[in-house]
């Protein structure tokens, strides 16, 4: 039996798959100390000598930490140089992380599985549709639905961390669950969109526009926080807490709208004493759809579910970056951190499918204009991540990438976009 | 929330060195460009504006997070300060304004307000828009100059640090521009003060600077350039001093590392004093020397940089002294040449 129960034997010159990579990273044993290694080569310390026993010994090291018989230092001294080497005379946990850097993400410095069968299985089983399926697909959705499809370039390493406390680099990449591929979450599109999307609201200095936009936000994304069932409450008169109200208000305004509020728009909020004068302020900044019958809401300002489903995106490619914090007294690096990433270049696929299924009484040319909207404001969202960035660290342009060339929407029925899009190679797909 | 975008041009004096996870320099890394401007606008705030500064953990790291600060009066997120502010003063603040008042009611300090915390998002984004490359070849560098008779040889260090996994030659960087991505308020209310501050002086920005890398002129770009006009002979609130030493004779064709000059006078310091101005492994030198730079003239500048986190100075007579010994051990040597 092994001397550290703990071990799971890998074979770690074959490296190659997805699988392999994770459990190196994750499961693979890290013997504590040179101590432990000691154990094995040394039978006697006496007077801070070591003596080598026989070759049993060796082997038994060999079997239980075969990357030690995969350097090619291994020999008694060179062993315990290529330690020393690599900062390890306390622990050799190091030594994994530069095994992992220059022998199984060599010199190009990624590690590729392009054509992992997991890879494969978790594009499959998330329902990410090639282009022939995706029109066949949406056929058989609602009027007025849409598939985006396009494919991305990472200008800059992607970053998101997954909280496994288990792997040798202390900042995992976020894998997916099962298959442990990297990848972009669909709920982090979400939210990058949604913010994208805030600053196209913020950009409309047309006011109608801007009101457009909003119910645009309101569609794709739905609503269900706080403010907005305080908001939902009072204009259904179960509430009558203005204070409470106004305050809400505001608070959807600013934190899930992310207008910019100037002073016109507060002293409109504080003027505002009465019911009517709220109903009319909420139809002139947030919908003009608000109806005089405060049974019907319109469904932008009820609780409600968001038009659009987003797909997560899975990558190919990992590479390594590292931070180095350093002391401010003594103005050197602390202790470098690594960070496992998607490298620059590696290339995505977004897919996001819009179905109005809320739209059903909704006259056939309303739901048209809706799409349409909804359509255009997307993709400009989606132009506008790409320039800031999705991820973590995007203060340093990471995330950043650049839609490629085949960018198709899928559509049931005719949906036109503006001609600055198709400018932008955003094209209708027929067969 | 008006936004603001500026290009500013990294000039470098002597290369960049930005280490990658392979401590190679592939290519420029934003996150330590990122880091030096953070710690120079550390430096600027704490040491020119006496303004509050990073709280640090046991490392000296920046330890500011958003999620424990708590208003020391009244307990309340941010959130609500702001929202409270806003209704108080929403008429005649911009939005930015009343945010920054309401980190500063919460106790944030300045720097992490701007580049950002733990629960708090940095107000300023970088991205890089060009650079030059450069290739430095072993066998270009004079490992001797100009100290041949005291049989100073850096030759070992300089390829146990520089070129430990390629032996021929290193890839440097040159004449970054980036773009700074911020809004109107932090600019005109903190960095353009910051940028305006540094623009006639030397920061040092990325790694190997003990090498002689990363000696960097940043400036804003279409502001007023004159260049090299007050980076000669300059000294600013007993945090940095540099000294120019111009017209070196030198006709070896190679080129010279300032680590060459450091060490030189390095070995000369006495014993004691060697770490506390030189440094040593984990700590950084508060001496240092440029490469030799080849314009019209050979020159080199010596800086002194005293850490304002950090207590120990270098005093003016010591400076004078490296100054000194820097000044005639090169002349001496160009005047034999010449």
């Amino acid at each position: 039996m092994a001397k550290y129960d703990a071990l799971i034997e890998i074979n770690i010159d074959e490296v190659k798959s997805l699988s392999h990579y994770v459990s190196y990273c994750k499961f693979y044993f890290k013997p504590k100390s040179e101590e432990k290694i000691e154990n094995y080569l040394f039978k006697n310390k006496e007077n801070n000598e070591l003596k080598e026993t026989d070759k049993v010994n060796i082997d038994k090291l060999k079997k239980d930490f075969p990357f030690i018989s995969s350097s090619k230092a291994f020999k008694k001294d060179d062993f315990f140089k290529f330690l020393k080497k690599n900062k390890s005379n306390e622990t050799t946990k190091d030594f994994l992380v530069t095994w992992l850097k220059e022998e199984i993400m060599k010199e190009n410095k990624n590690f590729v599985f392009d054509n992992d069968q997991q890879l494969k299985n978790v594009n499959f089983i998330s329902g990410i549709l090639t282009l022939n399926i995706a029109n066949d697909y949406v056929r058989k959705l609602p009027p007025y639905s849409f598939i985006i499809q396009a494919s991305f370039k990472l200008k800059q390493p992607y970053f998101s961390k997954d909280d496994d406390e288990f792997y040798i680099i202390s900042n995992p990449i976020l894998k997916e669950k099962v298959f442990k591929v990297p990848m972009i979450r669909g709920s982090g599109w979400k939210g990058a969109l949604a913010s994208a999307f805030k600053e196209l609201i913020n950009e409309k200095s047309n006011h109608n526009e801007r009101v457009e936009v909003v119910d645009s936000y309101l569609r794709i994304f739905g609503a269900g926080s706080d403010s907005i069932k305080a908001i939902e409450d009072y204009l259904k008169w179960k509430s009558s807490d203005l204070k409470n109200f106004k305050e809400k208000l505001l608070e959807f305004i600013l934190f899930e709208l992310g207008l910019t509020v100037d002073k016109n728009l507060l002293e409109k909020i504080n003027e505002q004493n009465s019911y009517e004068g709220l109903h009319k302020f909420l139809e002139e900044q947030i919908s003009h759809k608000l109806q005089k019958d405060n049974k019907n809401l319109p469904i932008e300002l009820r609780t409600h579910k968001g038009r659009a489903i987003f797909y997560p995106t899975y990558f190919d490619k990992l590479s390594l970056e590292v931070i180095n914090p350093h002391d401010r007294r003594k103005r050197a690096g602390t202790q470098p951190i690594y960070y496992e990433v998607v490298p620059e270049g590696t290339e995505g696929f977004l897919q996001i499918i819009y179905i109005p299924f809320d739209g059903i009484l909704k006259e056939n040319e309303v739901l048209k204009s809706e799409a349409e909207k909804d359509l255009e404001n997307l993709l400009l969202a989606i132009e506008k991540v790409s320039q800031i960035g999705i991820g973590a660290k995007t203060k340093l342009g990471w995330g950043t990438f650049e839609v490629c060339e085949d960018k198709y929407y899928f559509t049931n029925k005719d949906l036109n976009l503006s001609e600055d899009l198709k400018g932008k190679r955003w094209l209708k797909w027929q067969d | 929330m008006n936004k603001k975008e500026v290009t500013v041009h990294l000039e470098t004096i002597t290369p960049l060195w930005t280490g990658d996870a392979w401590q190679e320099n592939s290519k420029v890394r934003p996150s330590s460009l990122m880091g030096s401007l953070r710690f120079w606008f550390s430096v600027y705030w704490k040491a020119v504006k006496n303004g509050n500064n990073e709280k640090l953990n046991n490392n000296n790291v920046v330890a500011d997070n958003l999620g424990e600060l708590e208003n020391p009066k009244e307990e309340r997120t941010l959130k609500q300060i702001f929202l409270k502010r806003l209704l108080r003063e929403g008429d005649n603040k911009s939005f930015d304004n009343i945010l920054d008042e309401s980190l500063e009611d919460l106790g944030l300090s300045v720097p992490s307000r701007l580049f950002g915390c733990t629960g708090w998002k940095s107000r300023v984004d970088i991205e890089i828009s060009s650079f030059i490359k450069q290739e430095l070849n072993f066998k270009e560098i004079d490992f001797n100059f100009p100290f041949k008779e005291n049989g100073i040889n850096t030759e070992h260090w300089i390829k146990s640090v520089l070129f430990q996994r390629k032996d021929s030659k290193i890839v440097l960087h040159k004449d970054v521009k980036l773009l700074l991505k911020t809004t109107e308020y932090w600019w005109d209310n903190y960095l353009s003060g910051f940028f305006n501050f540094y623009k006639d002086k030397i920061i040092f920005v990325g790694g190997k600077l003990s090498f002689g890398f990363g000696l960097v002129n940043i400036r804003v770009e279409g502001e007023q350039n004159d260049k090299e006009a007050n980076i000669k002979g300059i000294k600013y609130n007993d945090i940095m001093r540099i000294h120019k030493i111009e017209k070196i004779k030198y006709d070896n064709r190679k080129k010279v590392l300032g680590y060459n000059f450091k060490y030189f006078l390095r070995r000369e310091e006495e014993m004691r004093y060697r770490k506390r101005n030189f440094g040593e492994q984990g700590a950084a030198s508060s001496i240092y020397v440029s490469n030799l730079i080849e314009n019209d003239d050979y020159h080199v500048y010596l800086i002194n940089f005293n850490n304002p986190f950090d207590n120990k100075k270098v005093p003016d007579k010591i400076f004078n002294k490296y100054q000194k010994l820097l000044f005639n051990h090169l002349k001496s040597r160009g005047d034999r040449n010449g």
